[in-house]
């Protein structure tokens, strides 16, 4: 959900460099601990490969809600997948949407960085939950509220820390015109949260050890 | 008050906490898509994205190339059925 929709030019070079070596660092992070853990069977894969798509085909949708929005599944992504897995899917995800023309090519770095923000924290937060709370859906819902919260700080920072090539406005101008696509940005994630929550405690229902720790139903 | 009861109410409220900024916010603004919120809050130009227009109905809409997003998601779902299929027979 949380999505710098800049264009190719935005950034300078420097921070596009930047932020595609960030990500690189979290990918190759994220490849070297599933070499060293436990091996990835076909299940966790096929799920993996189911949940690139649903993103993928969800996150192109712009819908009619607040103006026009998008959602991306990420904390559902997190809490099935687990941050290594998601870290990948996310790459895939933003690498292919470009690739049809949603997003520019030099914020693939920046935007899977947001991702993966909101896929680790959607992910850190359902587990931590897991000794506080019991209902798989608000555990969900809290913690798809909770990551997707981090995911638009962390685009924010990203956006005033790189600033924008050709803009005239202080940081304190852009800061204030980003937090009105924030404040949108929270009621959507209530959307995305009553989805991601209704599709956990399904799960939970019927796939119990599809979720982190394989949970019982 | 059991554990599930306190955390529907814990999601409950801070859903309605998002859901009521983020009317606040549509309502002070106006109708208006992503893009177009990015770039008032960036001052850009519409010069300044490289992103495809897209096509849409009943007002949903595809972003981006409509024929490169049905390709890539055939692409992803054949891939996704496969394993599926492979991991039934495993």
């Amino acid at each position: 959900m949380a999505h710098i929709h800049l264009g190719d030019g935005s950034f300078t070079l420097f921070w596009v460099v930047f932020w595609w070596i960030v990500m690189v660092v979290i990918v190759a992070s994220a490849l070297a601990w599933l070499r060293r853990g436990p091996a990835i069977n076909n299940r966790r894969l096929t799920l993996a490969a189911f949940c690139t798509a649903a993103a993928f085909a969800v996150f192109q949708v712009e819908i009619p809600l607040f103006g026009g929005v998008h959602l991306n599944l990420t904390p559902l992504i997190g809490i099935l997948t687990g941050p290594a897995i998601g870290t990948l899917i996310a790459l895939i995800v933003n690498i292919l949407s470009a690739a049809i023309g949603h997003g520019g090519w030099g914020l693939i770095g920046a935007n899977t960085v947001v991702n993966i923000i909101e896929i680790t924290s959607a992910y850190g937060i359902y587990r931590v939950l897991g000794s506080l709370l019991q209902g798989p859906f608000s555990r969900a819902g809290i913690a798809t509220l909770g990551a997707l919260t981090l995911g638009n700080g962390a685009m924010v920072a990203i956006i005033l820390i790189s600033g924008i090539q050709g803009v005239t406005q202080t940081a304190a101008q852009i800061l204030s015109g980003l937090a009105i696509l924030v404040a949108i940005n929270l009621g959507v994630a209530v959307v995305e949260a009553l989805i991601t929550g209704s599709i956990v405690q399904y799960i939970r229902k019927v796939h119990p050890e599809m979720l982190p720790g394989g949970e019982k139903a | 008050m059991n554990d599930r009861t306190k955390g529907i109410l814990i999601f409950g409220g801070i859903a309605l906490l998002f859901l009521a900024i983020g009317i606040l916010a549509f309502l002070a603004t106006g109708p208006m898509g992503i893009e177009e919120r990015f770039t008032r809050a960036t001052s850009q130009g519409s010069d300044g994205s490289s992103e495809e227009e897209g096509v849409g109905m009943f007002g949903f809409g595809i972003e981006g190339s409509v024929i490169g997003y049905v390709i890539m998601l055939i692409i992803l779902a054949a891939a996704a059925i496969f394993l599926w299929r492979r991991s039934r027979k495993l």
